[in-house]
């Protein structure tokens, strides 16, 4: 018997062996959000923005203020955070989804802002961007911090992956679950969850760094960095590159063609790093990461299938 | 209802004779069963949304499968999870032909595994496979190509 007809047969026996769970019916609420004040919070520009941009979706529940769009605050911790309740999926019967009308695509390139708020000197947007209308249509995050009344340009980070967001999710209401801003002796720190899907709520949180007009993810976990490096090294995204990776590293990159259609394995522990393989075509990849703070990658290795 | 309307099938008629099967090839190709049920049943509600349209396209099937693989596959980047298990019937192991050849599969890149199970489960040729996951023919063949080397080497043939 061929391998072809072996396979064919092994692939329905185990396909007729699979529990086919029930399903569940996945809804699409509209998640309820709310402002509320954070420790030492000063009601000055930041949530007063917030709540001039976005009046439909959140319930003010400070008092006193005086909106004034564009006014930096002079809190030195502020706190402007959003609590989506997030979507959830009910075990129902087989009842299949209801069908609608046709919609419109976007088109690629498109962007939408998400929030935008002021802390201390700096306004901090969150842009979606449309990068893939193939379904499901991906959007890359991005957190932009501008400097407000300075000459200098804004700096970006990417939040999560690029293209690591369902378009019509973080465009929809209460797609930030929170975007809050703290400050600490090495800067402001900015957090933002983003509602993954509607099944499966909020992300969890990402974190970034904003020392002067710098802006840096502050990534702890080494496994995040190797899949953050890996998802900009497919982007070719040269902005966020040089801060997940050690310069030896990043001419380690450079010197190998980029890699296509990488998924992510698993990550080995070793002696202060970890080891994480990405499947690629034609072989494997496998990205080294320090995992004393800050986590950073520190090797590229690329490995042949033949 | 348009002469059109009523010679495609409904939605639900579709959900209730596609939903297994597509079900099935999304879990053989992720090996895992929670994020395949996520992912066919979110394919399946965007199919739902634009059935006015993906109803006409001459393999709907092939649209949630693509939608479903790339549900998951962006899914699971994002949450950097590790991969869940399959969940089969007690004693399946018994009713495999051959459990080695399976075993090898499963460890097949899953863009590989995506390729083989729309070649070898979902029974599409190879011009059906490369249209639905949008990869050129000569991508489809040489995956394939690939994958028989592999698993020739593993049953030592």
């Amino acid at each position: 018997m061929s391998v072809e007809q072996k396979l064919r047969d092994n692939l329905k026996a185990a396909a007729d062996a699979l529990v086919i769970p029930q399903a569940r019916q996945i809804s699409r609420p509209k998640p309820t959000s709310t402002w509320r004040r954070g420790p030492g919070f000063a009601l000055a520009g930041a949530a007063a923005v917030l709540a001039l941009a976005l009046p439909a979706l959140f319930l003010w529940s400070g008092g006193g203020a005086t909106p004034e769009h564009g006014v930096p605050s002079t809190s030195p911790s502020v706190v402007a955070e959003s609590t989506a309740v997030p979507r959830t999926s009910s075990p129902t019967t087989t009842t299949p989804p209801t069908s609608t009308t046709v919609q419109a695509p976007d088109t690629i390139g498109a962007t939408e802002m998400m929030d935008e708020v002021t802390f201390n000197d700096h306004t901090l947007a969150l842009l979606a961007t449309l990068v893939d209308d193939e379904e499901p249509q991906t959007a890359t995050v991005v957190l932009r911090a501008t400097p407000i009344g300075g000459t200098e340009p804004p700096d970006e980070a990417v939040v999560g992956v690029p293209a690591g967001f369902f378009w019509h999710v973080v465009t929809g209401d209460g797609a930030l679950c929170e975007f809050s801003a703290d400050q600490t002796d090495d800067g402001a720190r900015v957090t933002v969850r983003i509602d993954e899907s509607p099944s499966l709520g909020c992300s969890e949180p990402y974190h970034f760094m904003l020392d002067g007009d710098e802006l840096t993810p502050d990534i702890e976990a080494p496994e995040v960095v190797a899949q953050q490096f890996v998802s900009s090294w497919e982007a070719g995204d040269e902005m966020t590159m040089p801060d997940l990776a050690d310069p030896d590293a990043l001419s380690q990159a450079r010197e190998m063609s980029t890699p296509a259609e990488a998924e992510f394995s698993y990550c080995e522990g070793a002696a202060g790093s970890v080891y994480c393989t990405f499947e690629v075509i034609g072989g494997e990849l496998v990205i080294r990461v320090r995992t004393e703070p800050p986590a950073r990658v520190i090797e590229v290795i690329s490995i042949s299938d033949d | 209802m348009t002469e059109a309307d009523q010679e495609r099938p409904s939605f639900e008629s579709f959900y209730g004779a596609t939903r297994p099967r597509i079900f099935r090839a999304v879990a053989l190709v992720l090996g895992d069963t929670d994020v395949a049920l996520e992912a066919t049943e979110e394919a399946m509600t965007r199919a739902a949304e634009r059935w006015q349209a993906v109803g006409r396209y001459d393999n709907p099937a092939g649209w949630v499968y693509r939608v479903a693989l790339n549900w998951a596959r962006t899914h699971l980047r994002r949450l950097a999870r590790e991969r869940g298990a399959l969940e089969f019937e007690p004693g399946y192991e018994q009713k495999l032909p051959d459990p080695e050849l399976m075993e090898a599969v499963m460890t097949l890149p899953t863009g590989y595994r995506a390729v083989i199970v729309a070649r070898f489960f979902l029974d599409w040729s190879v011009d059906e496979t490369s249209r639905v996951l949008q990869i050129p023919e000569g991508t489809v063949k040489t995956r394939t190509h690939r994958a028989l080397k592999r698993l020739r080497k593993v049953m030592g043939e």
